[in-house]
This record gives structure tokens, C-alpha cells and sequence, in this order.
């Protein structure tokens, strides 16, 4: 036995507790000598180079001492995959979100201008980098030095958590549909009315119109007439379904809304100078600055979610049964 | 995974209880690391060094085996010995094997009718 041997036995060992390291150095330091003992036996090594072939085929000496150690070589085991899987994608799914949209607000209420939209995305990011990270020492750590005896086998579960099978017949549609039709008769409602006058002040309802009449030469009638799409086009989603198609119209629709709804708020053109008139007075300009980003906010937050909502039911396979097996007694189409 | 890896796969989870069943039978004689290595590769008992050197280290403290360094000779080696608990747990192996093999055999004669 060599310099080599002893530094091999040394880098295989060093990792280890003191008082296992004697204990396992010696049991290497055999293994070692009887394999460059059968290589030279043998013939596969010169006595010169047995040594050294010997070491080489034991390998890395971390990866020998790692087939020997009982901790762990994954950072989290099977354990608690699970469970770490279940929580960071429950937890990725908002929260990143949730911070950069509140982060983004904030920002723009504190008079940011377009590079709210990078800042706001950057700490989303960094958000969701500090989740997956934490989350996921803290499991290591637990795979580590936990004992392991609390952990609940079944993560909680119950057969009543059970996903419901995919119901063809769509028994919200209905609903669906009918709330859809009365929020548009209420803001196509809205439309004609504010011209007589919604506005109250002082305790006492002015005749003011709330948007300016100036509008009834094109946007208003095209708002009413995006209404009358909006309405047809839920029908047509009662009487078919959710689909790429149909989720893409939706959010044609919803962009048609809130884009020219957003420009003409910010080219100050929206409501009547009336309007404006009365309210003015009541508020100071930072009160209104906020009002107007919650409400340039409220708008797109209002159409992306009812795009996205599209978009998530088309992905969802509509209200069809989305699942193809034996013993799924949901029928895949119903005829109309 | 191709088909080769897939069979190799397969049968090191077939084998893997086979040695622990091996080791404990053979080592009723006391012997060394190597040299179980040598005699149970040349029965047929196909075992890898990096599988057999730990697993006698876990076998030993389990208790199913007993270890005594042997200075006798040129180098000092470990010998191993089956422990009491060791031939017990043997022979609870080996009545599952032989039922298995009974098993298995039974489904192919039931093929081949």
C-alpha cells in the first residue's frame, strides 16, 4: 500500500463522522489491496500499475463512500416529493402573481410610468425564485434531520376530495348563460341611461351625463352593438361550447372592450366635462390619480380575467368528459 | 430506457434478495469480502463488488452478521459470520424462495396445459 492508497482512503473518508471514518478506512484499505491483488493475479495490471488501475476501477472515491453511507443521495426523497410538489406549485400558482400585480399598482399610484411593467415582472420572478428555494431547503432539511414518524401517509386525503367526472351536459351553462345576458342588459341599460343623469352629489341627483355625449357619434353605439356580440356570442357558447375557437373570439371581444374604453379614458375623453365638473371639486389631485389608475386597472383586470377564463375552460376540454376510460359512463357528446 | 436496460433493470430487482439469501448461507463458513466475492461469482450468484462490500457492512450491522478481523496473515482482513438472527432470517428466505419457485413454477405448467 502507497501514498495513493492512503489518499484515496483519506478522500473517501473525509466526509464521514470521525468515528465511522477508522471503522470504514480499514475496510476500504482491504478492499483496496485485494483488488490490486486479483489484477495482478490475474494479468489484467502490471505490478507497476495495478495500484492505480485498481483505484480506477473503485472510481470516485465520494461515490464510493456515498455506497456505503445510509444518508440519503437525493435532496428529497419520495417521502415528501409529494408533499413539496403539492405546496410549491400551490403556492407558485398565486403568490408571484399576486405580489408583482399588488407591486405594479402600488408603483403606478406612486406615479410610475411604463417601467412599472419590468419592475413589477422582475419581482414576480424574484418572488417565485425565494418560494421554490425556501420551500425547498426547508424539505431537505426536513429529509435530512427529520424523523419522519409525523408524516401523515395519506397528505391529508380523503375519497370525498375525489375530483368530480367531467359532466357533460354543463349543468352551470344555463346559469351561465342567463347571468351573462342580464349583466349586458344592465350595462347596455347603463349606456342610455347615464345620458338623463346617475350622478349624484351633494345628496342630490344632477342631470349631468356621466360620459360625454360627444361619444354617442361612435363609441357608445359601438360599445351597444359589442354588447349586442357579447350576447350572441354567449348564446353561441350555450348552444356549443368552449373551445380554442370560441376562446379566442372571447378575447378579441374582451380586448375590442377594453382597449378603446382604456384609451379614451386616458385621452381624457370619456366622461363629460360636466361630469368632471361636478366631481372635481370633491376630490384632490391625488385622490384622482389613484381613482384613475383603479379604474384604467378595474377594466383590464375585468376583460383579462373573462379572457382567461375562456382560455382556461377550452383547455379544460369545455364542459365535455375530458376523460376517455372504461367505466367512464359520461357520454362524450350530447346532440343538441 | 432501451430494451436492454429495461431487462437489466429488471433482473438486478430480481437478484438484489438473492445475494442478502447467498450471503447468509454462505457465510455459515466464516470468509473475507473478496474472496465471498470470488466464490459466490463463480456458483453463478452474479454479484458486483460495489453491491457486495456495503451490503455485508449493513448485513453486519443489522446484526445478521458477525465481523472479526483476522491478523494472521500478510494483511489484515475482516471475515464475516452468519449471526443466530442471521441464520433465522436465512432460513425465512429460503422457505419464501423455494415457495415462489414452487409459485412460478405452478404458472408455467399451468401455460404450458
Amino acid at each position: 500500500m502507497t501514498e495513493l492508497t492512503d489518499r484515496y482512503l483519506f478522500a473517501a473518508t473525509r466526509s464521514l463522522p470521525a468515528s465511522q471514518r477508522d471503522d470504514l478506512s480499514r475496510d476500504l484499505a482491504e478492499r483496496v489491496a485485494d483488488t490490486i491483488e486479483a489484477r495482478i493475479d490475474s494479468g489484467a495490471s502490471t505490478p507497476e500499475t495495478a495500484e492505480r488501475d485498481a483505484l480506477v476501477e473503485l472510481g470516485h472515491p465520494a461515490s464510493l463512500a456515498a455506497t456505503y453511507s445510509d444518508r440519503p443521495l437525493m435532496l428529497i426523497g419520495p417521502r415528501y416529493f409529494l408533499i413539496w410538489k403539492r405546496l410549491l406549485l400551490f403556492l407558485e400558482s398565486f403568490v408571484p402573481a399576486t405580489v408583482a400585480a399588488a407591486t405594479a399598482l402600488g408603483l403606478v399610484i406612486a406615479g410610475g410610468g411604463w417601467e412599472v411593467i419590468g419592475s413589477s415582472i422582475g419581482i414576480g420572478i424574484t418572488v417565485a425564485v425565494h418560494l421554490a428555494f425556501w420551500t425547498t431547503l426547508v424539505f431537505a432539511l426536513i429529509e435530512r434531520y427529520g424523523t419522519g414518524t409525523d408524516v401523515d401517509e395519506t397528505l391529508g386525503w380523503t375519497p370525498e376530495q375525489l375530483p368530480q367526472l367531467p359532466e357533460l351536459r354543463r349543468p352551470h351553462r344555463r346559469m351561465d348563460l342567463i347571468a351573462t345576458l342580464v349583466w349586458l342588459a344592465i350595462a347596455a341599460g347603463f349606456l342610455v341611461w347615464q345620458q338623463f343623469g346617475i350622478v349624484w352629489a351633494d345628496g342630490e341627483r344632477t342631470s349631468v351625463p356621466l360620459l360625454a355625449p360627444d361619444l354617442w357619434s361612435f363609441w357608445l353605439p359601438y360599445l351597444l352593438a359589442l354588447i349586442a356580440l357579447e350576447a350572441a356570442f354567449a348564446v353561441w357558447i350555450y348552444r356549443s361550447d368552449w373551445n380554442w375557437a370560441n376562446a379566442l373570439v372571447n378575447v378579441a371581444l374582451n380586448a375590442a372592450f377594453a382597449i378603446p374604453v382604456v384609451w379614451l379614458f386616458v385621452e381624457g375623453r370619456l366622461f363629460s366635462p360636466e361630469f368632471l365638473a361636478v366631481v372635481e371639486p370633491l376630490l384632490d389631485s391625488d385622490a384622482e390619480w389613484v381613482l384613475s389608475v383603479l379604474f384604467v386597472a378595474g377594466v383590464v383586470a375585468f376583460s383579462a380575467w373573462d379572457a382567461v377564463d375562456g382560455i382556461v375552460k377550452a383547455a379544460r376540454g369545455g364542459g365535455r368528459g375530458t376523460l376517455d376510460f372504461p367505466g367512464n359512463r359520461s357520454p362524450r357528446r350530447t346532440e343538441l | 430506457m432501451n430494451l436492454d436496460e429495461t431487462t437489466a433493470g429488471h433482473l438486478q430487482e430480481l437478484r438484489r434478495g438473492t445475494v442478502v439469501l447467498a450471503c447468509l448461507v454462505r457465510l455459515r463458513t466464516p470468509d473475507y469480502g473478496y474472496a465471498l466475492l470470488e466464490s459466490l461469482n463463480t456458483l453463478g450468484i452474479l454479484v458486483d463488488a460495489n453491491t457486495l462490500y456495503p451490503l455485508l457492512r449493513r448485513l453486519e450491522k443489522q446484526g445478521l452478521l458477525t465481523s472479526e478481523w483476522n491478523t494472521d496473515e500478510a494483511r489484515p482482513r475482516k471475515f464475516y459470520r452468519t449471526s443466530p438472527t442471521g441464520e433465522l432470517l436465512a432460513d425465512a428466505l429460503m422457505t419464501d424462495w423455494r415457495r415462489i419457485d414452487d409459485a412460478l413454477g405452478g404458472l408455467t405448467t399451468g401455460d404450458a396445459s
